[in-house]
């Protein structure tokens, strides 16, 4: 095979592979890219580089991580690596990247040289799959919590029936009966509380809450004020909003005012009895990610405790007879539904944090 | 069982109060303890207990223990768990029962590994298994 063929091979598996190849060389101070790194990069044949031009190919936030991989290797550390990249059109895109140091016949180093692919369909596709595994992840423990809950609750009730009738056919005062009957009543309504429950979450997570619509935060913040008027108002809470950075988003209208009637009521309930409940709530983008943050001053709830359960069903951990345990559990069932995720930082009696990764 | 002592004192550590009335009448119809505790919450029985440790009540311990898992504020386990580690010689009376709706395998497995848990008891337990359990713990005259 001569030369020349050989060059016709690497051409097509470069061009194949969407593979380019780069050279710095220390000897003369110049910088290569092959022609299929120059198509790869949206940059014209005669644009010249440097090792200072070099670094503007790489991502902003992987410039720092590009240079020290790159002086590694200029002191002999060969790499190989996943890294962002930006072409001349601003684009960037992931790439497999891998490089060596060049050595001369006394085994100095005298260049580095490497190739990169851009895989960045791959990469995509690879990130999308990890955030779907993550969210079938979630999804499950919900069933299983899901599970957890029909069995116990509708259990607890069950076995209260049947409790009431055995003792109703045990007992023969009349007052006593009387008293059974009622308890009986009682145990029914809870059943049908509980059974409401369920049919809420089953709904919301077969997305029936209705059409994605755009919803200003101010909008969904001002109702909720409205509607919680009378248990903010004995509160004095105060409320610190910016929603300047994102001022809307598309959601289901009833999953933003749910959220937001949840967690504010929560807070409030939840305050600290020392001082004036502060509410701040925020939205901001970072990157693509859309996020939205409540902060209170309340009494916080001890995470090493209860960290794993707290958006749990039916799971209260204060003593607050008010308390149900279903709040959190459908905020994050709402959100999740739509691919968002919830996280929570909390100190006690200091205060909580709840972070809102919307979509 | 007509000729023994019957319980003096027992206690009930669950949340659900319907739960509790219940077996209220069910102690008093049957007369299985004389005086009964009734504590909310895990955290609830434990200052108790800390309590009468501390003051070496020995009256004030109960015969026997009714303790429910999911409770808000200190659940079962964590209750277990603080209670287990109290040294007390007056610990040794209290028969430890679990009263719990969770049939779940992994509930039932871990109150084994409490050597302090008599037994684990599904609810609802009806008025014989109370019956037998409370006639079980009398001390024989």
């Amino acid at each position: 095979m001569n030369l020349s063929n050989n060059d016709f091979y690497y051409r097509e598996v470069a061009e194949l592979t969407a593979s380019g190849g780069w050279k710095v060389d220390f000897i003369n101070k110049e910088s290569y890219l092959d022609p299929q790194a120059r198509k790869i990069l949206n940059l014209s044949e005669d644009f010249k580089p440097s090792l200072y031009k070099l670094i503007d190919l790489y991502a902003p936030k992987h410039r720092e991580t590009a240079i020290k991989t790159f002086m590694d290797c200029s002191e002999g550390i060969p790499f190989e690596t996943t890294v962002k990249m930006q072409r001349s059109n601003g684009e960037i895109f992931w790439v497999k990247a891998a490089g060596k140091p060049i050595y001369n016949n006394d085994n100095k180093i005298i260049g580095v040289q490497g190739v990169f692919r851009d895989i960045n369909k791959e990469k995509l596709v690879e990130i999308e799959k990890k955030k779907e595994q993550k969210l079938l992840q979630s999804q499950n423990a919900r069933l299983l919590n899901f599970a957890h809950i029909v069995s116990h609750n509708l259990r607890s009730h069950s076995s209260n029936f049947q409790l009431s009738l055995t003792l109703l056919n045990a007992v023969d005062d009349e007052t006593e009966k009387k008293e059974l009957m009622d308890g009986l009543l009682q145990i029914s309504e809870s059943l049908n509380t509980t059974i409401s429950h369920l049919n809420e979450i089953v709904s919301v997570n077969s997305k029936t809450g209705g059409e994605l619509k755009d919803v200003s935060f101010n909008e969904v913040f001002n109702d909720t004020i409205n509607i919680l008027s009378d248990v903010i108002k004995p509160s004095k809470a105060e409320f610190i909003t910016d929603f300047t950075s994102l001022e809307s988003i598309d959601y289901i209208p009833a999953y933003m005012d749910s959220i937001f009637l949840n967690i504010i009521s929560n807070s409030i309930k939840y305050a600290h009895p020392d001082r004036t409940p502060t509410i701040k709530i925020t939205t901001y983008t970072e990157g693509e990610d859309k996020l939205l943050v409540f902060e209170d001053n309340g009494i916080g709830v001890n995470l090493e405790l209860y960290g794993n359960k707290i958006f749990n069903m039916y799971q209260t951990f204060h003593n607050n007879k008010n308390a149900v345990g279903i709040g959190l559990f459908m905020t994050r069932n709402q959100i999740e539904a739509l691919g968002g995720t919830i996280t929570i930082e909390s100190t006690v009696d200091k205060g909580t944090k709840l972070k809102i990764l919307l979509n | 069982m007509t000729n023994s002592s019957p319980i003096k004192l027992s206690c009930i550590i669950d949340d659900d109060d319907v739960y509790i009335n219940l077996v209220k009448k069910i102690i008093d119809i049957k007369k299985l303890s004389e005086n009964l505790l009734i504590f909310k919450n895990g955290q609830e029985a434990l200052d108790y207990f800390k309590a009468i440790i501390e003051n070496l009540n020995n009256e004030a311990f109960p015969e026997i223990i009714l303790l429910d898992l999911n409770m808000p504020v200190m659940n079962g386990w964590n209750f277990l768990k603080e209670f287990t580690a109290i040294e007390s010689p007056l610990k040794k009376k209290a028969t430890l029962y679990i009263v719990s709706s969770s049939i779940n395998q992994a509930d039932i497995n871990k109150s084994k590994e409490f050597s302090e848990v008599t037994n684990y008891l599904v609810k609802p337990v009806n008025i014989a298994e109370f019956e037998a359990l409370f006639n079980s713990n009398k001390i024989s005259a």
